[in-house]
């Protein structure tokens, strides 16, 4: 395995229409890493991990994981090959179960009538279900509770629980801290750390610049659609990323 | 132990449940034939088609689809069904190909809808004109009869005092409950009526269940034709002009939302005995045609206003907790 360049996305480049929102973005993330993944609106940051996790394709460009090239077409092939994404909007299904909400896509069943009809298997992925959120430390009664019912924090804990639960090999987390309070915050950043200590690499994107340097160890800015800088959390400072961010006169610290 | 709140119960069921009492009742107190177990099993048997229709249609309508072709699949089959039996064909083989034909419509109709993205409601109108149009071709407008065979009477027939087409319609209900229930597809049914876009990013294949719940439908309008021209003994090119507004009311009342993703098919099942039984009650009562559908017209509008003014207390009360 290249340890260096656990991902790799290459010479990135994506149009809509006449507008460029990407233009030739390379991207690396170590296994076991936090990348900070950081820029003004329109940046070009959910396009590009929308072409990770396959929601759109990209125009032009290659994406390597473990050193071999990857053709993703779509986010089955995305969770396949052990991506998974939190989106901004969690992408949750309101009307149904949370245990449904944590498998979409992977809904578990059994055998029922010599396997003519396939039964949903709902006490195991409510068991499941349970035991991942409260491994994330959220409190919830029932997994059969509807998504509509749930807190603010509580969905969150649904759309990170169907991501970890495959143990994904890379984890994209777009914009998770959004609308939570301090309390929620913490333990979404707490959640990150855990996984980097696990050896799972994660792109994390945050408007939130203190979030960003308390989990991340590299971060990446990207600015109309161009990666303008590239640093070692350690090695700069949230004035700096700002500056950065939206073109100002910059002076590493 | 949970205490039962009867206010509760009534917030969670469809107006489906209360017209079904209020037109019971209604019917029982005016006309003496209507609670006659002859009138019963009538009911029973003339509702089948139109519950058959209804469940295909609550599935299509979950999707946030509309399928408007039904009514005019329904005439189509019935005339194939009648050509082939006709022309001496084997009458398995005629059903099984007028079910065929339903489910090619079907088919045609999710493909379209879901990979060329065009609005179910553009898709299937243009569906209807043309099975409309193929019905009346073949029979060149014609009624079609043929030499009286075991067809003729599978709509006659009773297997414990229940009509065997409602026995049909059970057997199709429970494949229901075990999609709604017990299947993959029936989360993703509701899923792709709620949120389509997350189950997409989620790597559901989003297009082929849309397909296949507009083929199930197609298949639905196939069996109700099948039914419709064993109980009528001939092919009819316009027999099922007007069953794609009765299958639409019979699921709206029945509280699946227009939106997607909400009610339960058994209840749009129970619409379809309930608009049945109103055209039976208005038909003994001496009103025709004309005035039965109006007030199938008349029932839709009230059904869903009480189902919008029962989620709007219930949302309320979820508010106020």
């Amino acid at each position: 395995m290249n340890d260096q360049f656990f991902l790799k996305m290459e010479n990135i480049k994506k149009s809509y229409g006449h507008v460029e929102a990407l233009k030739g973005v390379d991207l690396i993330l170590k296994k076991g890493e936090v990348l900070g993944l950081v820029g003004d609106n329109a940046a070009g940051k959910s396009t590009l991990i929308k072409i990770l996790s396959g929601a759109i394709n990209m125009d032009y460009g290659r994406i390597f994981i473990d050193g071999k090239e990857e053709n993703i077409c779509n986010p089955a092939d995305a969770r396949n090959i052990g991506i998974e994404t939190v989106y901004q909007q969690f992408a949750l299904v309101d009307n149904l179960p949370v245990y449904c909400n944590v498998f979409l896509g992977r809904l578990i069943s059994k055998k029922f009538l010599g396997g003519m009809f396939p039964i949903l298997d709902k006490s195991k992925m409510e068991k499941e279900a349970l035991r991942i959120l409260s491994f994330m430390g959220i409190k919830f009664d029932s997994a059969r509770a509807r998504v509509s019912d749930l807190s603010g924090g509580q969905r969150q804990a649904v759309a990170i629980a169907r991501a970890i639960l495959f143990n994904p090999r890379i984890l994209i987390l777009d914009e998770p801290t959004s609308g939570l309070a301090v309390k929620e915050l913490e333990k979404i950043q707490d959640i990150i750390i855990n996984f980097k200590n696990k050896g799972i690499s994660v792109i994390f994107i945050s408007h939130r610049l203190e979030s960003i340097f308390a989990t991340s160890d590299r971060i990446i800015v990207l600015r109309s659609g161009v990666k303008v800088m590239d640093e070692e959390n350690k090695k700069i400072t949230s004035q700096y990323v700002v500056e950065k961010m939206f073109g100002l006169e910059s002076k590493k610290v | 132990m949970t205490k039962i709140n009867p206010k509760n119960i009534l917030q969670r069921v469809p107006s489906a449940v209360l017209l079904f009492i209020a037109i019971g009742i209604l019917f029982a107190m005016t006309s003496p034939k209507f609670l006659s177990l002859i009138n019963l099993k009538n009911i029973l048997l003339q509702s089948s088609p139109l519950a058959i229709l209804s469940l295909g249609m609550s599935f299509v309508m979950l999707t946030n689809g509309i399928d408007l072709s039904v009514g005019s699949v329904v005439s189509f089959v019935s005339i194939m069904t009648g050509k082939l039996l006709g022309m001496g064909f084997n009458i398995i083989l005629s059903i099984f190909i007028g079910i065929l034909a339903g489910s090619v419509i079907g088919i045609f109709n999710g493909i379209i809808i879901s990979k060329v993205k065009l609005p179910p409601f553009i898709v299937t109108l243009g569906t209807m004109g043309v099975s409309a149009s193929l019905a009346l071709v073949l029979c060149g407008g014609e009624t079609l009869y043929w030499e009286k065979n075991w067809f003729n009477s599978i709509a006659l027939k009773y297997f414990l005092s229940i009509p065997v087409t409602f026995w049909i319609v059970l057997l199709i209900f429970s494949f229901i409950l075990w999609v709604v229930h017990k299947s993959s597809f029936g989360i993703y049914v509701y899923g792709i009526g709620s949120n389509e876009e997350a189950l997409r990013l989620c790597g559901v294949k989003v297009n082929f269940y849309k397909a296949i719940v507009y083929l199930i439908n197609g298949c639905f309008a196939g069996i109700a034709g099948i039914i419709i021209t064993s109980r009528i003994a001939s092919g009819n090119p316009i027999v099922g002009i007007g069953f794609e507004f009765e299958a639409i009311a019979a699921a709206a009342i029945g509280g699946i939302s227009f939106f997607g993703g909400k009610g339960h098919p058994g209840f749009a099942l129970l619409s379809a005995v309930t608009i049945t039984m109103l055209m039976n009650g208005l038909g003994l009562l001496g009103f025709g045609m004309a005035w039965q559908y109006c007030a199938i017209g008349i029932i839709l509008i009230i059904g869903m206003s009480i189902n919008i003014l029962l989620e709007k207390i219930a949302l309320k009360q979820k508010d106020s907790k």
